[in-house]
């Protein structure tokens, strides 16, 4: 079955994200509500959410708004239809019964609902629809969270699933985790546990809420919201929602108790202080800049005081976080005890729900990951951990596992997850073996490829991988920030080894990708400060031109190299992509060349990469065509980060000719294959010149810096850097229209500016203040 | 002994002014203009279009959807005969009044008997500076290029413009406009203009002022000066045509005509403080016209910002009540090389609302220039 069009009832704010991101997948959408004008304004609402629903807002047009009373004879266009109505069964029912006749003797119905059950929902339903149901549970953000829930009841017809399974992977880029009929599903049930766990030992331990989110997020692999914030986030009525089901229905959970509200969030409750929906929750902002936190025995907001922990300071000696996860739960103070007793809370629990909420491990850990963003679940925690001591300390404690835990490490197995014949199993129950984790043939990453014995030559901060079919990959995995990657000489070097190593073998081509959350945030600014505050220019010089040179190096190579970057892609990370013959770009990819907000400018053919992009685009045959130059300007001299792959093709950062893949797991399947493509025909790229305005147009750009200066739009030392890159796009003292320059001279100009500006003491103290703070520095 | 030939205008008509998320954005500058032709020939049988010789069109930035001697596929739009001519003429800010001077000219030569002058803009679809801007170095240097706001600071500067002086300036532009509006006395120069099954038939720019929000502006162009995005002319797009005859023509074809041009004339002035272009200009053509400011009963005089029309009225000790009586290009914005046309579209409605004999209309030019023209109403 296709899906070409799908209705959406119900058009509030997840109803209309949903449409939004479908609209992102190019389906166009039905948003039906209970006006028109309601539809109208939840499609309106859902262009100005932040962070954005959509790719680009212009999407917003794809979706048609509806009302139930005119228009329902429209659902006979739609394939699938998504139910997001409030969670009330007995409205719930109504519609379905209200729609039910126009609905298509085989469109799919699903709803959206969190809490209620599939077996319920379809009560009163006739007997055909009733096949066609089940739940397709979003998580919200949906455009962001790639976790959706899907949970069918007893007359589904299980042949419906996959082409709805595959619709969510491949066009919408989700991860599908099958839950059982049970009381808030999988990560719900899982993650506020949790949270309600982690209350309940911070409260008993008297621990300040800053404290426990500084313990609970990043430090242990969750988000960097961890507890209390990410209460707020979501609210805490949603919050309070959710627990209560479970507590109302779960009645055998040994934890029952654990979902109770305790009093301090009755209170809050009474007060109204839910979270951010109403100004204040576990946090309150006071004045810019100024937030207080609730002190849960008093109730009352006070300065934040963050405490300093024995425990964090080890852990963090760790770069790698299962160690630094590791060192944390067996921390000799409170911290310590607090997270091995959430965490130990956390794995005993979720292995107490096997097989009640799911059939395996694999759904809970993917359930946590991609709804909860942990960046591991629970079984691949308990891994890292070690499966054997965990237990043991578990038991030491009194605790009980469950017999299907014992069963496992009776029968000599210690790990959740092994490799087996280089494939990734799971240990399963049932069967009391190691069964393979089923993954589309397109879900493809480094990580299986080294359990594989792929890897050729492993550096600190990069590897290289055979991808098979004479593809090669360079993998970044930063030593020093592995969720970042900073470019660094190990990651130049090892794309200098792979591509002599394609050469020299014959390959057909090279990939540059990464597992991680980022492919990279930028230059390694350490070396450039250090070199600066040695005064070190030739060393600065040095580090500019071994860049340029080799970008240059994997422009004019022999053979296709393929760049697949995901996340974060600034500086010279979009350098490195920006000399690539092709960009497979994540659609959550967000490309941006920020070195003005460092006080510098590209200094590794960001320039020239730009100037290239945007000419093709304005396609202008006019000498030194002003205008290519100015949106360079703008985009460059702005540092604008793209909030999405489509949107980095509107500033430029991206070519038509680059694609924009949807599902994060299928990328370095897909780059690969575009090298396979590629190589059969390959020739390699020509050194182009660039006609450029010259000074007739550096000064039209020195005009525009003047009065935003003389407006105090930018400041001095901004308005210095902009005239540098005004200098460089314009083509130096040699560009004008009629005398074209190369790329050679262009680099040579943009290292020239980029040398001097990193000795400037304002740039230097933008580029301390960035690695001090993480934001930039208005100097 | 042979009669006095002089130039007559007949009879003016412009598109209401719209400013930025306006319905009529989208619509080409061609087609705008040709809309108001057609009325303003339409509205006047007694000169017959196959009389028109030429057709001079005033545009500051002639390239684009502005390009292709636009001039004369205006006219083709608009139905003129295909043996009239036409051109374009471009003076900046001044274009349009300058068409009319050039077809004026003509007429008083004895070239032809019979011309149309326009103006039209859409500052949407060309940027000021157009396209493809290049600066000569040597001009850059002189400071040729000086923008806009920063020569309207300079006038400030000199004679001390206070910021409240300003504002309370365009508020009483904007409280002038609305009024003309409620009254209807626009509504015999403004043609209905409609796009995309929508039509506009009301200036766009003039609103209730928002006391609170023009005072909380930050300086536009100088973060130490005083003139912000409420004391400087809006963004816009527009169009002005005026119908213009000798006297002869005009008496043989049976049709009384309203106004003489009674003068014409441009200057030079400092490109940094252009804004003061309107005094030697406006002298010029007193001298001409053998008239003194006292003489003059009305003015429409472009204001471009605030403390440029406030420089010029101090600096010429003009008499403030006497100057746009029905608002300035601060509330109904300045289409560039639409305004000379629409201020003496205006003026003509102006003295005619209120019986008044010489009226003058004058702008400062970027680039430093003023031109002025002194015209009077024949009874």
């Amino acid at each position: 079955m296709e899906i070409n069009r799908v209705g959406i009832l119900g058009a509030g704010l997840m109803g209309a994200q949903i449409a939004a991101h479908l609209t992102n997948a190019k389906i166009p959408v039905y948003a039906f509500d209970m006006s028109q004008e309601i539809a109208e304004k939840g499609i309106e609402a859902a262009t100005k959410i932040k962070p954005a629903a959509f790719y680009s807002p212009k999407n917003a047009e794809m979706i048609t708004p509806f009302n139930y009373d005119d228009h329902l004879d429209k659902l006979k266009e739609c394939d699938w239809i998504i139910e997001v109505i409030a969670e009330k069964i007995e409205w719930k029912h109504g519609l379905y019964e209200k729609i039910a006749p126009h609905v298509n003797s085989n469109t799919i119905l699903t709803s959206n609902t969190s809490g209620l059950a599939a077996s319920i929902l379809v009560e009163g339903m006739d007997a055909s629809l009733k096949k066609r149901f089940f739940i397709t549970h979003f998580f919200n953000p949906p455009r962001y969270m790639k976790l959706v829930e899907i949970i069918t009841h007893r007359d589904t017809d299980q042949s419906l699933i996959k082409p709805i399974a595959d619709f969510l992977e491949n066009n919408l880029g989700k991860g599908v985790v099958y839950a059982k009929d049970t009381p808030n599903f999988v990560a719900n049930r899982i993650g506020v546990f949790g949270m309600m766990a982690t209350l309940e030992e911070a409260y008993k331990r008297n621990l300040s809420i800053e404290d426990v989110d500084a313990l609970t997020g990043t430090l242990i692999g969750r988000p960097k919201s961890a507890t209390f914030r990410t209460a707020d986030i979501v609210g805490l009525d949603t919050l309070s929602f959710v627990a209560k089901t479970a507590y109302d229905n779960c009645l055998d959970d040994e934890e029952r108790d654990a979902f109770k509200l305790p009093d301090y969030i009755t209170k809050m409750f009474e007060n109204n202080w839910l979270g951010q929906k109403s100004g204040q929750g576990f946090y309150k902002k006071i004045e810019k800049g100024v937030i207080h936190s609730i002190d849960l025995k008093t109730l009352e907001y006070t300065p934040q005081s963050k405490s300093k922990y024995a425990s964090v300071r080890i852990a963090r000696e760790n770069v790698n976080p299962a160690k630094r996860f590791n060192a944390m739960v067996n921390g000799n103070d409170v911290a310590g005890e607090f997270i091995w007793a959430v965490t130990s809370r956390a794995l005993l629990y979720s292995a107490n729900r096997l097989p009640e909420i799911a059939d395996d491990i694999v759904n809970i850990d993917n359930a946590m990951k991609w709804g909860f963003a942990w960046t591991k679940g629970p079984f691949e925690m308990w891994d890292d951990l070690g499966v054997l001591q965990t237990i043991n300390r578990m038991k030491l404690e009194g605790r009980v596992m469950p017999e299907w835990v014992d069963q496992m490490t009776n029968s000599g197995f210690t790990k959740f997850y092994d490799y087996i014949d280089g494939k990734e199993c799971y240990y399963d129950p049932e069967s009391n073996a190691y069964q393979p984790v089923v993954k589309s043939e397109k879900e493809f990453s480094f990580n299986i490829l080294k359990q594989n014995n792929k890897l050729i030559k492993h550096d600190w901060s990069a590897s290289l991988v055979d991808l098979g079919d004479g593809v090669a990959g360079v993998e970044f995995h930063s030593v020093l920030k592995a969720d970042l990657n900073p470019i660094d000489g190990s990651i130049l070097q090892s794309i200098q080894n792979a591509i002599n190593w394609v050469k020299d073998r014959g390959y057909n081509g090279l990939v540059i990708s990464g597992d991680s959350t980022n492919f990279s945030a930028g230059a390694n600014l350490n070396l450039i400060l250090n070199a600066a505050q040695r005064k070190d220019w030739d060393g600065i010089e040095l580090i500019s031109k071994y860049m340029q040179d080799i970008m240059q190096n994997v422009r004019f190579s022999s053979f296709p190299v393929v760049a697949a970057p995901f996340g974060l892609v600034l500086g010279g990370g979009y350098e490195v992509i920006g000399a690539c013959d092709k960009i497979i770009a994540a659609a959550e990819s967000y490309i941006g060349l920020v070195e003005v907000g460092v006080g510098l400018i590209p200094g590794a053919g960001g320039n020239l990469r730009m100037l290239r992009n945007i000419s093709e685009k304005i396609k202008s045959t006019m000498p030194g065509a002003f205008p290519v130059v100015q949106k360079v300007f703008e985009v460059v001299g702005f540092a604008k980060v793209a909030t999405s792959a489509k949107k980095a093709q509107a500033y430029g950062y991206l070519r038509k000719s680059d694609e924009i893949i949807i599902n994060r797991g299928h990328l370095l399947h897909r780059a690969k294959q575009v090298v396979l493509e590629m190589a059969p025909s390959y020739q390699t790229p020509a050194m182009e010149t660039f006609k450029l305005p010259g000074t007739s147009g550096r000064l039209v750009l020195d005009a525009s810096i003047k009065g935003f200066l003389k407006s105090k739009k930018i400041s001095e030392h901004d308005a210095h850097i902009a005239k540098k890159l005004g200098y460089v796009l314009t083509g130096g003292d040699k560009g004008g229209p009629f005398s074209p320059v190369d790329e050679q001279y262009l680099l040579d100009i943009e290292r020239e500016a980029f040398v001097s500006l990193s000795g400037e003491p304002k740039s230097i103290a933008r580029i301390e203040y960035m690695l001090a703070k993480g934001k930039p520095l208005r100097n | 002994m042979s009669k006095e030939r002089f130039s007559v205008i007949i009879d003016g008509a412009r598109s209401p002014i719209v400013l930025k998320n306006s319905p009529l954005l989208g619509i080409r500058s061609d087609d705008l203009a040709a809309v108001v032709i057609k009325e303003l020939v339409n509205r006047n049988p007694e000169i017959s279009k196959s009389l028109v010789e030429d057709h001079v069109v005033g545009c500051a930035f002639p390239e684009g959807p502005q390009g292709m001697l636009m001039a004369k596929g205006i006219s083709i739009l608009a139905d003129l005969p295909t043996e009239s001519a036409a051109k374009i003429v471009n003076r900046f800010c001044g274009s349009s009044m300058d068409a009319a001077h050039q077809v004026s000219q003509a007429i008083q030569s004895g070239d032809y008997d019979c011309g149309i002058a326009s103006g039209v803009e859409d500052m949407f679809s060309v940027p000021m500076g157009g396209f493809n801007p290049s600066f000569n170095p040597t001009l850059y240097e002189n400071e040729y290029y000086i923008g806009m706001g920063e020569t309207a600071e300079n006038l400030a500067k000199e004679l001390e413009i206070s910021r409240d002086d300003q504002e309370a300036f365009a508020i009483h532009s904007h409280e002038k406009a609305l009024s003309a509006i409620f009254d209807g006395r626009f509504d015999n120069e403004i043609v209905a203009i409609e796009f995309n099954s929508n039509t506009v038939s009301v200036d766009e720019g003039p609103r209730e002022p928002n006391i609170e929000k023009i005072k909380s502006l930050a300086p536009a162009f100088d973060a130490d000066g005083t003139i912000t995005a409420a004391t400087s002319s809006p963004v816009s797009l527009g169009a002005a045509s005026l119908l213009i005859t000798s006297n002869m023509l005009a008496e043989e074809s049976g049709v009384k005509a309203k106004f003489r041009i009674k003068s014409r004339a441009v200057a030079g002035v400092d490109w940094r403080v252009m804004g003061s272009g309107p005094l030697p200009a406006t002298e010029k053509a007193l001298a001409k016209a053998g008239l003194t400011i006292n003489d003059i009963d009305v003015i429409e005089l472009n204001e471009a910002f605030a403390a440029q029309s406030l420089y010029v009225i101090r600096k010429g000790g003009w008499e403030i009540d006497k100057i746009n009586l029905n608002g300035g290009a601060i509330a109904l914005g300045h289409p560039l090389g639409c305004s000379g046309a629409r201020l003496l579209v205006t003026l003509m409605n102006v003295m005619e609302q209120k019986e008044l004999t010489f009226g003058l209309a004058t702008m400062c030019i970027g680039s430093g220039q003023g031109i002025a023209t002194i015209i009077e109403r024949i009874n």
